[in-house]
């Protein structure tokens, strides 16, 4: 699956729990909240990564924000929604590693998912065969702006326009 | 109203480009077309029966006669002529074609106008009282609220993939005219007892399938903690809100199988949770946004117009027009006009290109180049000169827009029904045309007084039956239509659902119906009682015996 992040595809070293044959031990894994215990145990100065569904429950989970690395939000299908109130509820309880949303998405979601707290998307390969790198770069900035407050500014993603007409006013004054 | 600044430019005309981007890849095979329909929904355009349709946004129902007059060129060029106005206080073209979809967008946008989140599994466009800002019973302008609501949902990054679509509407009167408690949320502007301004918050009304009227769950709610309270419940719904079956998916159904008390609990957690996330603008862009909406500059009049008293002495005909159509204003020798659109016969809340043109005319001369849409399919002058209504209705009488019957038994809502709408199941046009043909003599509508009917095609209630004093449901059995009718159904401040009154009526018998259930409540009402009055007062008995005994 490629990681699209805002330059483009990315390389990444992280292997999922489940998805490949391999011990349940060194540094890159990312495992289900039930394997999360059995990573954790493993040698200190590894990173480690979370896998969460969109129906995720985090109170279990608050507590080892701290020893994550990554944490990755399903997306069974793009119509569901669930995943980007699912990062926005991560960040407000303090996470502050990396945030990838992880399955289907399409390239009109990139900067939606930026907003709410993702770092990165995870996409599934038959989306990417279709919607390839340009269409995500060229979708993800259709739009200049956002009309909500809040969320990371990146470049060629929307700014906010609650800060522009500040910043317009301000410079009105001076 | 609100003007826009180079921001919502923008941002509204990247839209344009977007859509036409969207458009090439799906023509391309790049976008599957499970993938597009939501983007084509959420840009407000509809595959019905016979053609595309697209919906357009007037945002809580208020236009410029600029814009009205650009809404008329482009049912002309895109379309057949006409528009119509629908229950959301929006404006449908019912037969554009698809490749000329972004030419209209962007025509629409030269005007400040556009189609977003018309449709789709988002915050839809938000509605309000037609009379805000002018209406003498109001507390607060409702409008600010509304237009920030409006900026806030738009292009909502957790908010454009939701279980269903969401309806919000505000209300800043007790005379509630934007049926606030049908609404996923509805926000009443009240003060607290320290005389704060505030809003008491209303969650899973709604209609369709399984009606319900909306429940309180914060009673008072600070002005400046709204968007982040509509967040919570927003971010509740996303999470929670049932997603394995459409029709149960609506955030009423999550108030009705969770409890209002636990869904209260839930959004007041999330609240706190949230508290830190950045959601509210700062003071000035929400004294920037009240800056639109400060009373215009009106004259300094006497309440009463002499102009307007020797008129309605004269005229007998101009006087039963202004009976019905027209309501104080805030200000002394001003008046609130509505217009009708439904002249006898016609189809409810269609407008021709002219007639949007004469409007727009009208409203530049008599009432600061304002329109108002409202949600009964109808049109208002918010800002007319008392002294100017007998020439406001000499040239909406030239226009075919003066017909008396504001609130009356002829003033019938209806969706598009059966002649449109590919998820209709029977007509909803011919019925309310044969209803406002029988109900046609003027002296017999003014004698049953203030009645409601409202008809929709199918279940998913567009027409809003379920709040009808009087609803229709258009249903199909084995290729035959029939029609359900319910009693009580009310969709203002005292809102309640209809009740079914008993087995379905043919389509050729449904007017009939409608006059057997007028005639017994003219037998029975008493003094001063509207029908829901009576009915409320009696019960749907005498109504059943009215309609079933005899056959």
């Amino acid at each position: 699956m490629p990681l699209i992040r805002d330059e483009g595809v990315s390389p990444h070293g992280w292997r999922f729990a489940g998805a490949e044959d391999g011990p349940l031990a060194g540094s890159h894994l990312v495992a289900p909240p039930e394997l999360l215990d059995e990573v954790l145990a493993g040698p200190s100065g590894i990173a480690a990564g979370l896998a969460l569904a969109n129906t995720a429950d985090l109170d279990a989970i608050v507590p080892h924000f701290g020893a994550l690395a990554l944490i990755t939000v399903d997306f069974p299908s793009f119509a569901d929604g669930r995943g980007f109130s699912l990062a926005r509820r991560i960040r407000a309880l303090g996470y502050e590693g990396e945030l990838w949303a992880r399955g289907h998405l399409i390239p009109d979601q990139y900067a939606f998912a930026r907003s709410c707290g993702f770092d990165a998307v995870l996409v599934d390969e038959t989306v990417f065969q279709r919607q390839g790198e340009a269409d995500w770069r060229d979708a993800s900035r259709s739009l200049s702006l956002r009309y909500q407050a809040g969320g990371a500014d990146w470049a060629g993603g929307p700014r906010s326009i609650l800060e522009l007409r500040r910043a317009a006013v301000s410079m009105a004054a001076e | 109203m609100y003007r826009y600044d180079e921001f919502d430019r923008t941002i509204v005309g990247e839209r344009v480009l977007q859509f036409r981007a969207q458009v090439e890849r799906r023509l391309a095979g790049r976008l599957t077309e499970d993938e597009f329909k939501p983007l084509r929904l959420m840009n407000g355009l509809y595959l019905q029966l016979h053609a595309y349709m697209l919906r357009v946004a007037i945002p809580y129902g208020t236009l410029s006669s600029r814009q009205m007059r650009r809404l008329a060129d482009i049912a002309e060029k895109y379309d057949k002529g006409y528009g119509h106005f629908t229950t959301r206080q929006n404006i449908q073209y019912n037969w554009p074609k698809l490749k000329d979809v972004p030419d209209i967008l962007g025509d629409l946008a030269e005007v400040e106008m556009h189609a977003i989140q018309t449709s789709g599994n988002c915050i839809r466009n938000v509605t309000s009282d037609p009379w805000a800002g002018v209406a003498a019973d109001e507390i607060e302008d409702p409008r600010p609220t509304a237009e920030l609501i409006r900026q806030w949902s738009t292009f909502h990054p957790e908010f454009s993939f939701l279980p269903r679509k969401f309806k919000i509407a505000v209300t800043g009167s007790p005379n509630d005219r934007a049926a606030v408690k049908v609404h996923d949320i509805g926000l009443r502007m009240i003060t607290n007892e320290a005389g704060e301004p505030g809003y008491e918050v209303i969650v899973g009304g709604g209609q369709g399938r399984t009606p319900m009227v909306g429940v309180v769950i914060r009673e008072f709610l600070p002005k400046g903690d709204l968007l982040a309270y509509l967040e919570a419940i927003m971010r509740v719904y996303n999470l929670y809100g049932r997603r394995d079956n459409k029709y149960k998916a609506r955030i009423k159904i999550l108030v009705h199988e969770e409890g209002a008390g636990k869904i209260r609990d839930a959004v007041e957690a999330e609240f706190v949770r949230a508290g830190g996330l950045q959601v509210q603008p700062d003071e000035a862009e929400l004294s920037r946004i009240n800056a639109y909406f400060a009373p215009p500059a009106y004259a300094r009049l006497a309440d009463r117009s002499q102009r307007l008293e020797a008129a309605l002495a004269s005229d007998p005909l101009f006087s039963e027009w202004h009976r019905v159509s027209v309501a104080a204003h805030k200000v002394p020798g001003y008046a609130i006009a509505n217009v009708s659109l439904k002249p006898i016969g016609g189809v409810p809340g269609d407008a021709t290109g002219e007639q949007m043109r004469a409007v727009a005319e009208l409203a530049e001369r008599h009432s600061m180049g304002e329109i108002r849409v409202t949600h009964t399919q109808n049109l208002v002058l918010a800002n007319v000169r008392k002294d100017d209504l007998h020439v406001l209705w000499t040239g909406l009488g030239k226009a075919g827009l003066a017909e008396a019957n504001t609130g009356l038994v002829t003033d019938i809502i209806a969706c598009p029904g059966l002649d449109y709408c590919a998820l209709a199941t029977a007509r909803s046009i011919p019925i309310a045309q044969a209803i406002s043909t029988k109900f046609a003599d003027r002296n017999r509508q003014r004698e049953i007084g203030e009645l409601a009917i409202k008809i929709s095609g199918c279940i998913n209630a567009c027409g809003h039956h379920h709040v009808g004093h009087i609803g229709i449901l258009g249903l199909e059995k084995k290729g035959e239509e029939f029609y359900q009718i319910s009693l009580g159904g009310d969709a203002t401040e005292t809102a309640a659902i209809g009740e079914i009154v008993g087995k379905g009526f043919a389509h050729e018998e449904v007017a009939d119906a409608v006059e057997t259930i007028v005639d017994a409540y003219l037998a029975r009402r008493e003094d001063g009682e509207r029908f829901i009055d009576t009915y409320r007062r009696i019960g749907a008995e005498p109504f059943k015996e009215a309609l079933y005994a005899a056959h």
